[in-house]
């Protein structure tokens, strides 16, 4: 019988040896790990001192700058009622401060990422795809004029020399987006002139401006349908090379359009710990153009609800309570879709919401963007 | 009562610790060979799995250009038509490192930003590091640690590579983890950005391919039809999961012959575990028959010895399958060479033990002990209990009823043996016959016992060499002990033999095909033969120089290339011959006569044996090939033998090939010498033209008859070791139970001794015993196994490969085989006569 007991242990013991290869989960380090770098390569530009915006040059590239990156997003209604979200950017990230000599025309020093989203608004789905190239062959690449961004078909193109009127197309598995973006507002430079500080220290900041109301019309398709929508978009243009610095985590950005032709913006950089950075602020936009500057304490700001992904187990705040005290403005917002989460490249979330509240004790409604990056 | 047969019998065999490390052995061989050749195919499937990860990412399909390469202007015309579909460049090279003579490198220039797209979402994806760093240095490449090592480089060192006369210098930027872990990459594997590869190339003007991926049928299809319609003649698109399963199952062909190898050392441990059961249930008789007188049942003492066997097959199985893994651990060097020779290229490192592997050998082993122990089990139950317990006799079958049911089995088998050969299709067939052929003659093993031991006695005669005919009468009165043994002696030399008959078959064939393919003096090819560039060709201007030269009275040549036929990507050769030239094919199928004149006029094909097997393709059919002008039918005119690739290829005139693609430039040139002309004056001459600065390779036809049966050699490596190892072990088992009967047969010796016999005439007695049973397994192995090698080169070879070979049955290796088993059997009677002469006969008879 002792026999047989220390055979059954030794066969045990060859199975517990026996080595099962499962396969690594392995997340590959892709171009986007660029968005949260702390300590970037010497021999870039940085944003340090005020600068004279340009326009239409300022439109495109700044190679000379780490990474730089052009948001559309926008919440449009089809002829039929139906209601998209839509998202279309464009991200450079340069490898090297300058391009290397080389007989190779893959030799260059730009990559180029794209997103595009579509929020199926009625039928809560959220649909993204990712798109990465370097700038060879064509394959991605900004041109000065006429002005054209673009990452194989997908491209934003400033169609009106004198406007800004702008032509986003976008295709990827049947979605599709051909919109025309005509601004409504003259173009907003966010921060101190232009300049956005992300924190105290001198150089971590970024070039910044936006255009916070295009009437947008077009097409947005999905594989059974075109629909053809109207509405209206945001645009965000920035570049650096150090944003984030030791501590901090991540921001929450907010891109609001109220009905009464107001348009907020306003972000807030998180540390470690969750709290606050001082260097958060924000702008309110009117009608005419005209700004109201907002730092990290004109604004109270609660979060009154979180949405946890189940895809990668990060937590996001899914409601928020914001209160402008000076400006009589209480607003809430809420995601449209609660999953908005991309989980490409890099995780993060950035999609559609409405926004409620009441200013200066009138009922407002409104629409907006909000990205939310480094959360786990 | 169950606790007692337990203690009964396990006493006895701790007393007897010979006898269970005998049963054990025969086990752990047949497992321990079992084991080997499964681990290792299963490496050499993960090393081919990895590769095949780290070159093409998760990528499923690929496509190629035409020429063999896609110029950048072309590849961002189809990056355009695709926006949706993430498409990654690949540029792959083979480097040589000239501080490492003799070592080559794979450069394998990938594009990680959209490869990195391209895998977005795949959970095998493998890249352990930042594609960054390889992006920003020029010439930076990554290596695992197991190349870094053998190169003795690190981090930020430098390593010299060699491409054709050119050489440069490349930067390690990071060491990755080896192989031996599924996110690494692969040994010998330089992996590079694009723009690095073509630097460290020189070559500025495309790219190899591209790989896509998707697993969507329906926009695969869409791809194929806009590239066959956008780049028609230009690209094409190919299915890398077929190419994969192909190459798989090409390889498996190779590992089914290796198993079956390994199943014939199993039957020679049955055969060992049979003989140890019976040996121990006879001596075990009496405890047995007490042990029923005590009450215990037929059922009880059946189940004991079965119980008993099982405890065997699984400690022999364990302690195989522990000797499997070293042995797997030591073939793992050979079997990388020869699956690189023969089927793809894969740095096979480590074995990797997986449960399956262990569970089979396990059921395997315990099966096999327990089939082997069932009739000695059934045997044991026969003891009756018998009070008189001293006059237990066992009986011995009379030499007429042995003689009966040896050619009962003999028959049985054999006709078994054939109906399977007639009715399989498959190598397996070929292997199942071959183990009923086995069994068959090793049933004659008794029979041919009693008749050469008759031979031998009458050849004496009734007067002479007393001690010699009491060995011989002995053998014979106890033939339930000594068959067996001969028949596992006889099983392990007829395997040897048949093996052995099959390899020099196969290498007689070869080297005489390769002396008849072989007829030029001189032969030119590019100095990287996996290079299909259209620039890294021999331009036409060449071969123009070379046949103006005076030493030179003609040449021939060839242009080979993968071409699609349906949905498989067939190898093809378009070949310019002269008259010596087209004597150098070897017709199994078609008329010689008619063929050639065919070949110059018509749109048809030539195909090698592998191919016709592989494809069931004939003369008479017609098939199609994808051509720059679209699908084109070629009828097949010969089959012709080819060992030089067990895919196959088919062969065309150069004529009719460029009537249906666009090229230009040649693969292979063969030089014919003017008469009077020396093969050393020849090679002055041509290497004078080429200069130094081509990559050319000029190579004499002595050099690659010598290279071709030395890859030969090392294919066959690995069977001629696995057959020394069975055949080595095996001689040690049939050595110890040779022994163990001997040792058993002390107490007759005692009494020879005590009426009167010397030291001397007991050694002979012992001795003429084995000698006899020595040759009656030497002489049984001679038909065994040269039927084992024609059913191997008939049948199994054929299945698998589609190769057919002349038999040769070398009278040398027949001799040595026979030899060492007669030698064997010799060895075997050294201990046992100096035990048994060694014994006091007062001691020994006192039982008695």
């Amino acid at each position: 019988m002792r026999a047989l007991v220390i055979l059954l242990l030794a066969t045990i013991a060859l199975y517990s040896v026996t080595i099962k290869v499962g396969h690594q989960v392995v997340k590959q380090p892709g171009v986007a790990s660029f968005l949260t770098e702390k300590n970037p390569p010497e021999g870039f530009a940085y944003a340090i001192a005020n600068k004279a915006f340009e326009f239409p040059r300022d439109h495109g590239a700044h190679p000379e700058f780490r990474s730089e990156w052009w948001y559309f997003t926008g919440n449009t209604l089809s002829d039929r009622g139906r209601e998209f979200g839509f998202q279309l950017t464009l991200f450079r990230f340069a490898l090297t401060p300058q391009n290397a000599v080389s007989g190779s025309p893959w030799r260059r020093k730009n990559l180029y990422m794209g997103h595009f989203a579509i929020s199926d608004i009625d039928r809560d789905v959220f649909h993204s795809f990712e798109r990465q190239s370097r700038a060879a062959l064509n394959l991605a690449g900004t041109q000065p004029d006429p002005l054209k961004l673009w990452i194989r078909d997908w491209s934003f193109e400033r169609i009106d020399s004198q406007a800004e009127t702008w032509r986003l197309r976008a295709r990827q598995d049947g979605f599709e987006i051909d919109l025309v973006a005509q601004a409504q507002r003259p173009i907003t430079l966010q921060g101190d002139n232009g300049l956005s500080k992300k924190n105290h220290i001198a150089g971590n900041a970024s070039y910044y401006y936006s255009i916070t109301r295009l009437a947008t019309a077009g097409t947005i398709s999905t594989p059974q349908a075109t629909h053809v929508v109207s509405g209206d978009a945001w645009f965000d243009h920035e570049w650096s090379t150090s944003a984030l610095a030791e501590g901090q985590l991540g921001w929450d950005w907010f891109s609001l359009q109220l009905d009464d032709q107001r348009e907020i913006m306003f972000y807030q950089i998180r540390d470690n710990d969750g709290r606050r950075d001082d260097a958060s602020h924000g702008v309110i936009v009117s009608p005419d153009g005209g700004k109201i500057i907002l730092n990290a304490d004109d604004l109270k700001f609660r979060v009154e609800k979180y949405w946890h992904s189940k895809e990668s187990g990060a937590r996001y705040p899914a409601k928020w309570l914001i209160e402008i005290p000076d400006q009589q403005l209480r607003l809430s917002i809420t995601p449209r879709i609660s999953d908005q989460e991309w989980r490409k490249n890099f995780t993060y979330w950035e999609g559609s919401v409405d926004v409620s509240g009441a200013s200066n004790g009138r009922d407002i409604r409104g629409k907006g963007y909000v990205e939310l990056v480094g959360y786990e | 009562m169950s606790k007692l047969i337990f203690q009964s019998f396990s006493r006895h065999l701790s007393k007897h610790p010979w006898q269970l490390g005998l049963a054990v052995l025969g086990i752990i061989v047949g497992v321990a060979v079992i084991v080997a050749i499964r681990l290792t195919q299963n490496s050499a499937f993960d090393a081919f799995d990895t590769a095949t990860r780290t070159t093409i990412g998760s990528a499923s399909h690929r496509i190629v250009g035409t020429d063999g390469w896609v110029s950048h202007a072309t590849l961002e015309s189809l990056m355009h038509a695709f926006p949706e579909t993430a498409l990654t460049p690949v540029l792959t090279r083979s480097l040589m490192l000239p501080d490492f003579p003799n070592r080559s490198v794979q450069l394998l220039g990938i594009e990680p930003i959209s490869r990195a797209q391209a895998n977005a979402g795949e959970r095998h994806e493998i890249v352990l590091f930042d594609p960054r760093e390889l992006m920003v240095s020029p010439l930076a490449i990554v290596m695992n640690k197991h190349t870094a090592d053998a190169l003795g480089v690190q981090k930020e060192s430098v390593v010299k590579v060699r491409i054709g006369a050119r050489t440069s210098e490349v930067k390690v930027v990071d060491v990755l983890p080896g192989a031996e872990s599924p996110g690494g990459i692969i040994n010998d594997l330089f992996l590079a950005d694009i723009a690095s590869a073509q630097e460290i190339l020189s070559f500025f003007d495309g790219v190899d391919h591209v790989n896509l991926q998707s697993r969507d049928q329906t926009r695969i299809e869409e791809i194929g039809a806009e590239v066959d319609q956008r780049f028609a003649g230009e690209l094409e698109l190919i299915d890398l999961a077929a190419e994969s399963a192909n190459i798989k199952r090409m390889t498996a062909a190779f590992y089914s012959n290796l198993t079956a190898l390994s199943l014939m050392a199993l039957l020679v441990g049955m055969f060992l575990i049979y003989n140890t059961e019976t040996f121990l249930v006879i001596q075990r008789r009496e405890i047995i028959v007490r042990l029923r007188a005590l009450g215990v049942s037929r059922r009880q003492i059946l189940c004991a010895v079965l119980f008993e066997a099982g405890l065997i097959g699984i400690s022999g199985s364990i302690i195989g399958i522990a000797g499997g893994v070293l042995l797997a651990n030591g073939l793992l060097g050979v079997v990388s060479t020869t699956i690189n020779d023969l089927y793809f290229e894969a740095a096979i490192t480590s074995i990797s033990i997986d449960r399956a592997t262990v569970s089979i050998s396990l059921c395997i082993g315990v099966a096999a002990t327990l089939i082997a122990a069932l009739i000695p089990a059934l045997n044991a139950t026969r003891n009756e209990p018998n009070l008189v317990l001293n006059r237990i006799t066992i009986r011995v079958p009379e030499a007429r009823q042995i003689v009966v049911a040896a050619a009962i089995v003999f028959v049985l088998c054999n006709t078994l043996a054939w109906i399977v050969l007639d009715n399989s299709t498959s190598p397996n067939g070929g292997f199942a016959s071959i183990s009923l052929i086995v069994i068959g003659f090793a049933a004659l093993c008794p029979v041919a016992i009693i008749v050469l031991s008759r031979l031998g006695t009458l050849l004496i005669g009734p007067h002479r060499l007393l001690p010699e005919r009491l060995g011989l009468r002995t053998v014979s009165a106890t033939l339930n002990r000594t068959g067996t043994a001969t028949a596992a002696l006889m099983i392990a030399t007829a395997a040897s033999i048949g093996i052995g008959i099959m390899v020099t078959s196969f290498r007689t064939s070869v080297s005489e095909w390769l002396d008849s393919s072989f007829r030029a003096d001189l032969y030119v090819a590019d100095g990287q033969f996996d290079n299909h560039l259209k620039d890294r060709k021999i331009p036409p201007s060449i071969v123009q120089r070379i046949e103006q030269l005076q030493e030179v009275q003609s040449t021939s040549n060839v242009v080979r290339r993968e071409v699609s036929s349906g949905a498989k990507r067939i190898f093809l050769s378009a070949f310019t011959l002269n008259s010596i030239a087209e004597q150098s094919f070897r017709f199994t199928s078609g008329e010689p006569s008619k063929l050639w004149a065919q070949w110059e006029a018509d749109d048809v094909v030539l195909v090698t044996e592998p191919f016709a097997y592989h494809h069931g393709i004939s003369v008479g059919d017609k098939i199609p090939l994808k051509t720059d002008f679209g699908e084109h039918f070629f009828d097949v005119v010969g089959v012709y033998r080819d060992y030089a690739s067990e895919r196959g290829s088919i062969s065309l005139n150069r004529k009719t090939y460029d009537q249906h693609w666009r090229s230009s430039g040649y693969d292979g040139l063969g030089i014919y010498a003017r008469a009077g002309t020396t093969v050393d004056e020849l090679s002055t001459a041509v290497n004078h033209l080429l200069g130094e600065e081509t990559s050319l390779i000029v190579k004499s036809t002595a050099t690659l008859k010598q290279t071709s049966l030395e890859i030969f050699d090392r294919t066959f490596l690995i069977t001629e070791l696995l057959r020394a190892i069975a055949v080595t072990v095996s001689f040690i088992g049939v050595l110890g139970a040779l022994l163990a009967q001997q040792l058993e047969r002390s107490r007759e010796y005692g009494t020879l001794r005590a009426i009167g016999l010397g030291h001397g005439e007991i050694n002979r007695t012992v001795l003429s015993q084995t000698v006899l049973l020595g040759i009656t397994a030497a002489i049984v192995a001679v038909p065994v196994g040269v039927l084992i090698g024609i059913v191997l080169i008939e049948v199994v070879n054929p299945r698998s490969f589609g190769w057919t070979m002349n038999l040769q049955i070398p009278l040398s290796l027949i001799m040595k085989s026979c030899g060492v088993a007669i030698v064997a059997a010799i060895l075997a009677a050294v201990y046992p006569s100096y035990r048994a002469s060694k014994i006091e006969p007062a001691v020994a008879i006192r039982y008695e």
